[in-house]
């Protein structure tokens, strides 16, 4: 499954973006690439649609923290929707759910 | 299986020689302890005695280490894995590099990428990779104003950058071979092996080796032994890594960083707020919105909600306090119109309208300031999860000590991850050719190891096994040396020149303790290294003192430590302030001897005894000194220089293009 990251929705309160795929380290310099795009565009209150990600390693959670960084940097947020059961797992063995605010589904990330 | 029997023999035959040595090293200290003493002069006999003692345990642990060799064989390698080679350049001229660059290029390996890592940002540099047709890797605006954190940032920065699974590091100066990945990649096999580390060999070492930089004692019999406990180091070159595992520990570091910066920020602020007075309604209402808002993310924090909802918790309770003040603000504002108003201005009655009828908007649209969290804006930042203080959140490399490679090795470990040591030679490098530069290497090296011994000891961290402690606390406790090697150099001039000894008498009881230990001890020292020399590493060792001492004593005053990037060509010049402290004790000790032989003859003296013991120590102590004095004059001889090995002379000379672009 190729990989994919588009914004989905945009209101004045947040963007969604939604990606697909595999986020691993042939994809993660393409996402951090896309989400740097979307913030500098002054979108930064994002909220990460990742139903579509079937697998995330390491390289895909530093992609995930470059783009927190970037998010906040300009005041905004990084929310994490949707995920499927192998990205739940690593992210939490990496105990990153203690930095990521992580929701059920889209709508309840949104503010 | 000849061979594996004779492994077996060998090492059981290691085994038993350092048992004895050790009990006799016992037997021998215990009496020092006991009956060993000099009581009238304690100052001299204490310190003599903790310096020997040192001593015993380096050889206690030296035992622990040899008690196992593991045989590595390479394994058959993968059908596939991408791997990126990192070449890792500061300064080194750019001839040298191309040379590692182009080799690397031949490494046997279909899917490779070679980069170069330019932390020196040269475009001459670039051109170069582009010439040869490799990768070629500087750091982004983003490092501007920040810390770079030496090799380890510029490899960290190259890692967010490429995308191999695994990743073969070299340094500028060291030519691979083409065999290097065939022969590690098989042990990847096992899913937990997070690297396999090779030796370091010096193809320019002068004969007789004078400054002592022959590393085959270490990446031999010293790294396998580390790698019969899983602790083999990881050494900064010369090393296939497993991204995966890079990657995680860089992640757990980031989410411990964030989690205690985290708490402490908040901690502050609180102490903050709370110290903070109010005189009227709404400052204290203010206040209180405050302190309510950062006892809720405290709150949060300890029952482990996400700590961007806590930051989030922190932001909403400041910006709620601005907004409060503001409004006092504003308010004010409001009454002094509303004054205007009554005393007949019509238009402060129409400001005055306007603002009461959109208080809270102005209000949220006013910048305000609240007493309380003036001067807290690096707080504020810091709860703010994006770690502005660093280039990169994510930091694989361990960045706390300038020997990066000897945390990181750690941190692994420590984390599960196993490490390999495979004991052939497959790169060849560049060791310092003068004095100058080979002390420079081995103060960083002195200063990196003790640095993280102060900062992340490795007894008292969690995930290592026992023998992992050992294996990492042994190498850091020998960096100690200096102070106890100082005793042991003065022992003797103060004999001489006072008459005093440092044990209760020269006495048989004495020598049929210390002799059968002291040979033990050198038998066990040279059964390990298994033909390997030996003689330079211990002259070496007695006579880097001042070196030691210098390393401890700036890592514990907290001086900020220079990644000084070991030259590669000769530097030149005879600085004999390199070695003032070795020729004072050479000068001390040649006076204090002939002293001592003159008091023996003429005067009431010492007795033959103390006079022979002492003699013989301080020409031990004058011969290991002067290696040191040697280095320093010390010229290759004519028509000597420095061969590459054989497969990187033909590229070096021809410099043809590469069959295949990263």
């Amino acid at each position: 499954m190729d990989f994919i990251i588009e914004e989905k929705e945009n209101t004045e309160n947040y963007s969604v973006v939604a990606v697909s795929g595999r986020l691993n380290g042939a994809s993660a310099l393409e996402f951090k690439r896309q989400i740097k795009q979307i913030v500098e565009t002054g979108k930064s209150r994002l909220i990460l649609d990742l139903g579509a990600v079937v697998f995330i390693d390491s390289s895909g959670l530093s992609a995930l923290i470059s783009g927190l960084k970037c998010a906040r940097e300009a005041g905004g947020f990084f929310r994490l929707a949707d995920l499927r059961d192998q990205p739940v797992s690593v992210i939490k063995l990496m105990m990153l759910d203690r930095v990521f605010d992580i929701y059920a589904d889209v709508t309840a990330a949104k503010p | 299986m000849k061979s594996a029997h004779h492994h077996d023999t060998r090492l059981l035959l290691s085994r038993a020689i350092g048992f004895a040595a050790c009990a006799l090293g016992l037997n021998y200290i215990i009496w020092r302890y006991t009956f060993g003493l000099n009581l009238q002069a304690l100052w001299f006999s204490i310190p003599m005695v903790i310096a020997e003692t040192y001593g015993i345990m380096d050889m206690l642990l030296f035992v622990f280490m040899s008690w196992r060799k593991p045989k590595r064989e390479a394994l058959p390698s993968p059908q596939k894995a991408d791997v990126d080679i990192f070449i890792t350049t500061y300064n080194e001229p750019e001839e040298l590099v191309a040379t590692t660059a182009k080799a690397a290029m031949h490494i046997d390996w279909p899917d490779k990428k070679v980069y170069i890592l330019d932390d020196g940002a040269r475009a001459s540099m670039k051109k170069v990779a582009d010439e040869i047709g490799c990768g070629y890797v500087s750091r982004g605006k983003e490092w501007t104003e920040k810390p770079r954190h030496a090799k380890a940032g510029n490899i960290n920065n190259a890692l967010l950058e490429t995308s191999g699974e695994f990743i073969l590091i070299l340094d500028a100066d060291q030519i691979p071979a083409p065999t290097i990945l065939r022969k590690t990649l098989g042990f990847f096999t096992d899913p937990a092996l997070a690297f396999v580390q090779t030796p370091q060999y010096f193809y320019n070492l002068p004969p007789g080796d004078p400054f002592g930089n022959e590393a085959s004692l270490f990446y031999g019999p010293i790294q396998q032994g580390k790698d019969g406990w899983n602790a083999a180091f990881f050494c900064g070159s010369n090393a296939v890594l497993r991204r995966e595992a890079l990657m995680q520990l860089g992640i757990h570091e980031y989410v411990e960083t964030m989690e205690k910066r985290e708490r402490e920020m908040l901690d502050k602020l609180m102490k903050r707020v709370k110290k903070t007075s109010c005189d009227d309604e709404e400052s204290c209402a203010a206040v209180k919105r405050l302190t309510e808002g950062l006892k809720a993310a405290r709150k949060a924090l300890d029952d482990k909600a996400s700590l961007e909802h806590v930051s989030d918790l922190i932001i909403e309770a400041v910006r709620d306090t601005e907004f409060l003040v503001s409004k006092k603000e504003v308010g004010e504002i409001a009454g002094a119109m509303n004054e205007l108003a009554e005393e007949g201005d019509t238009e402060a009655a129409a400001v005055y309208r306007h603002i009461i009828g959109n208080l809270d908007s102005i209000a949220r649209k006013t910048p305000s300031s609240i007493e309380a969290l003036r001067g807290s804006e690096e707080y504020l930042e810091a709860l703010n999860l994006a770690r502005s203080d660093e280039a990169v959140p994510v930091q694989a490399l361990a960045t706390i000590s300038i020997t990066e490679d000897m945390a990181t090795a750690m941190r692994l470990h420590s984390h599960g991850w196993k490490s390999i040591f495979y004991p052939e030679v497959l790169a060849y490098g560049l060791a310092p050719e003068d004095l100058g530069s080979s002390l420079k290497q081995r103060l960083r090296w002195a200063q990196g190891t003790v640095q993280v011994f102060v900062r992340e000891n490795p007894l008292f961290k969690k995930g290592l096994s026992f023998p992992q402690k050992m294996m990492y606390f042994a190498t850091m406790y020998s960096y100690f040396s200096g102070f106890f090697n100082l005793v042991l150099l003065l022992a003797p001039i103060i004999y001489f020149f006072t008459g005093i000894a440092p044990v209760s008498s020269w006495s048989v009881d004495f020598f049929v303790r210390f002799i059968p230990f002291f040979i033990m001890n050198k038998i066990i020292f040279r059964f390990v290294a298994s033909g390997i020399p030996v003689w330079r590493g211990e002259q070496y060792n007695l006579a880097m003192f001042p070196l030691n001492i210098k390393a401890v004593i700036s890592v514990l005053s907290g001086k900020k430590l220079q990644f000084v990037v070991t030259p590669k060509q000769k530097e030149g010049g005879h600085d004999f302030h390199l070695i003032w402290p070795q020729a004072t004790i050479i000068v001390l000790t040649i006076a204090a001897a002939t002293y001592g032989i003159t008091e023996f003859f003429l005067g009431p003296g010492i007795p033959l005894v103390g006079l022979f013991v002492n003699l013989t120590w301080s020409i031990y102590n004058l011969i290991s000194l002067a290696v040191v004095v040697k280095a320093l004059y010390y010229q290759p001889p004519e028509g000597w220089s420095a061969q590459m090995p054989e497969f990187a002379r033909g590229d070096a000379r021809s410099g043809h293009a590469p069959s295949r672009r990263p």
